[in-house]
């Protein structure tokens, strides 16, 4: 964990603190909390993230997930209350968004379904060959969580994990809202569309220009060739992140059907062109 | 007023404050204070010299509230038609003298040419007349101290248009200058180029002299007090006040051989008593570069025509330690560090940071104003002078020093050696 603490312009105290997690660089911006207050929320917080990174990280071997993605085809697994709720959640949010949000899609196997049973709490794939990957929802879960907890104990703030989920407290210490730019893709250094965020949450999904397809497509299990990106902003940074997903996954005639099933809820096309420019089109 | 800019965006840019009140004290005449004193009433102004500059004013202060012009002057008639079709409920004068004897009048607002400035001030300072000179102030180091003398023993306002004092950009440069964030003051660089003879039509060739004063000696400095006067303000705020003690240059007339008789290309360089340079170049036969100002620092480079600040050795900040660093130089700007996945850290080179928002870019291109370059606070800031009578502190002093370096400058561009700058006001 980095923490730096500044008092370089006295009248706005910042800490910033950055920790290397959940495959990506998590950070925070703490404005006018004093030092020892902004190191105590920042632990609170970081151990949020590394709890969570331990339990949801398919990859390790002795993670939660990993035991459920060994058994459940076979037995009624049971969990414990948190990854309950949070396969309850991914469910819920698969149901609302027809589809498009599946924590499933990488399974590759047809007419799939995690049961779930809740009086047992216990978990069960519908089909041999089923692994859940929990990589595109934990992220803004946890982000979510994270924004409770610095809310409780500060109103200026602002969390971004790894750029593609960022949430944002009350205003800039400077007084206006927070200008968070999505980075241009070939440049990377300019903005190519810059909200304002009070409030609120950002999640970025898609495909960056230089970068390489990472998102599944939920109908065939591979990696869905398609460029551009879907920015979400809203309240919540949990449903900002399945929204930014289905969204994108989302043919273009069925992305306005599946935004207006989530009130407060508003999203954008941005596409970032070779000559420094990007177009971006409210969806 | 500039079409993008509301009256409110307008009236908050005005409501400068803090640390801001400290560097730039003339700042305080439009404190919400002020304002709140001269809310209601209305200056009643007379313009003398409705030309193109003349026109600008009273297009601006025909929609600020706090203004009110009764009386318009020119000995041109074109031009004093010019002004009364847009305001033709005001008085016509041909002679500025029979203006200021008018009752109706609490202040006025100079645009002549350049050699007329002196003697029109001071006529209108002793008539008890508040009074807005255009810059530079005045055609020679000795009508320039008979104007600060004349304004000192009287009792009215005197302001001159230098606009970059109520430039909001230029206020929070140097605010940050003053804060350390470019380090020590290394040096100073200002250029202004175009590509234009910088004439005006004439309807006939006796009026040649008159309509294209300023290319004559007789009337005007040239480059050095059109343009230079309002970038070598950018010294003396940089430099905290301090003046520099001499100034070497050259010049010439090289493209345009059109009979004029004032420079058409200059090169100014002014030493300040610490070793520290300022230059200043004009060209009038290439304006590739345009208009540019650059205050160099150990630590860090400020463009001030763009509003942006560079660092010489930026730390490779990324994602939200961009916005620390921000935080840090007290700048709101945006950071760009959402994206799909984490973005690259490789920067080699510092971008820059933008310090001011909505800065607009002036090309430097206009001989009469730009949208956006501080010129419309300024006439409101005389505005709630005449109606408050308050002098706003500093800004005489400021245009005094402006105008001397651009007139020791234009000594040493003609003698092409080095002319000294003495070290306080002379009057």
């Amino acid at each position: 964990m980095e923490f730096i603490y500044s008092t370089r312009n006295p009248a706005v105290p910042t800490a910033y603190s950055r920790l290397d997690a959940m495959h990506t660089k998590c950070e925070i911006l703490l404005p006018f909390l004093a030092e020892d207050e902004a190191r105590a929320l920042v632990e609170d917080v970081w151990s949020m993230v590394q709890a969570a990174d331990r339990r949801y990280n398919r990859f390790l071997a002795d993670s939660m997930l990993a035991e459920v993605n060994r058994r459940a085809a076979a037995e009624a697994v049971e969990v414990d209350e948190e990854l309950f709720l949070i396969l309850q959640l991914c469910e819920t949010f698969r149901k609302a968004t027809s589809g498009y949000f599946d924590v499933t899609a990488g399974s590759r196997v047809p007419d799939r379904a995690v049961l779930l049973d809740a009086p047992t709490h216990t978990v069960l794939f519908s089909r041999p060959g089923m692994r859940l990957d929990l990589g595109g929802f934990v992220k803004g879960f946890v982000l979510e969580r994270a924004v409770r907890a610095v809310t409780a104990r500060t109103a200026c703030a602002l969390l971004s994990f790894g750029g593609s989920s960022v949430a944002a407290v009350g205003r800039h210490p400077l007084g206006a809202p927070w200008p968070v730019s999505v980075a241009h893709g070939y440049f990377t250094d300019r903005a190519a569309y810059t909200f304002h965020l009070e409030d609120a949450a950002l999640s970025v999904s898609g495909k960056d220009p230089r970068g390489r397809e990472h998102i599944v497509d939920p109908a065939t299990g591979n990696m869905l060739e398609k460029e551009g990106l879907v920015a979400v902003t809203g309240p919540s940074a949990m449903v900002t992140e399945v929204l930014s997903t289905a969204v994108w996954v989302a043919p273009a005639e069925r992305r306005g059907d599946i935004l207006a099933a989530f009130d407060g809820y508003r999203a954008s096309e941005i596409r970032c062109l070779t000559d420094g420019q990007a177009l971006t089109l409210s969806i | 007023m500039s079409e993008k800019m509301t009256r409110k965006d307008f009236l908050s840019n005005l409501a400068f404050g803090g640390a801001s009140l400290v560097l730039f004290p003339w700042l305080a005449a439009c404190s919400r204070e002020r304002q709140k004193e001269a809310a209601g009433e209305k200056a009643r102004l007379g313009i003398i010299g409705t030309g193109s500059r003349g026109q600008f004013h009273l297009v601006n202060l025909l929609q600020d509230p706090a203004a009110q012009v009764v009386a318009l002057c020119d000995n041109y008639p074109p031009h004093l038609d010019a002004a009364s079709s847009l305001c033709p409920g005001a008085k016509r004068y041909a002679d500025y003298r029979k203006l200021l004897e008018d009752k109706e009048v609490d202040g006025v607002i100079i645009c002549t040419p350049l050699s007329m400035h002196a003697q029109m001030t001071i006529d209108a300072l002793a008539a008890g007349k508040h009074t807005f000179c255009e810059k530079a102030m005045a055609h020679t180091p000795e009508q320039l101290s008979a104007m600060y003398r004349a304004w000192k023993d009287g009792h009215c306002v005197l302001m001159v248009g230098q606009q970059r004092l109520y430039d909001p950009k230029y206020v929070q440069a140097m605010e940050l200058v003053h804060n350390g964030a470019i380090g020590q003051v290394v040096g100073i660089r200002n250029y202004w180029y175009r590509n234009n003879d910088w004439r005006r039509e004439v309807p006939s060739p006796e009026f040649e002299r008159r309509i294209n004063w300023r290319l004559y000696d007789e009337y005007s400095r040239g480059l050095m007090t059109e343009l230079a006067c309002h970038q070598l303000q950018n010294g003396s705020w940089a430099m905290g006040g301090v003046q520099p003690s001499f100034v070497t240059g050259t010049g010439s007339i090289q493209y345009w051989k059109d009979g004029r008789e004032v420079f058409d290309n200059v090169a100014a360089i002014y030493q300040y008593p610490n070793g520290v340079h300022m230059t200043f170049e004009s060209i009038i036969s290439n304006k590739h570069f345009g208009m540019g100002e650059q205050l160099l620092g150990s630590d860090g480079t400020i463009d001030l025509v763009r509003g942006i600040l560079y660092r010489e050795a930026p730390r490779r900040r990324a994602g939200l330690e961009q916005l620390l660093d921000q935080i840090e130089q007290g700048i709101l700007s945006n950071a760009a560090f959402a994206g799909t996945s984490w973005v690259t850290e490789d920067a080699s080179k510092d971008d820059g940071v933008r310090f001011a928002e909505h800065v607009t870019v002036n090309d430097g291109a206009s001989s009469i104003g730009a949208a956006g370059d501080g010129s419309v606070e300024l006439i409101h800031a005389f505005c709630l002078a005449v109606i408050t009578g308050s002098q706003p502190a500093g800004i005489v002093e400021e245009a005094y020093w402006s105008t001397l370096l651009a007139l020791l400058g234009d000594r040493a561009t003609h003698l092409a050696s080095r002319v000294d700058i003495p070290v306080e006001i002379v009057w």
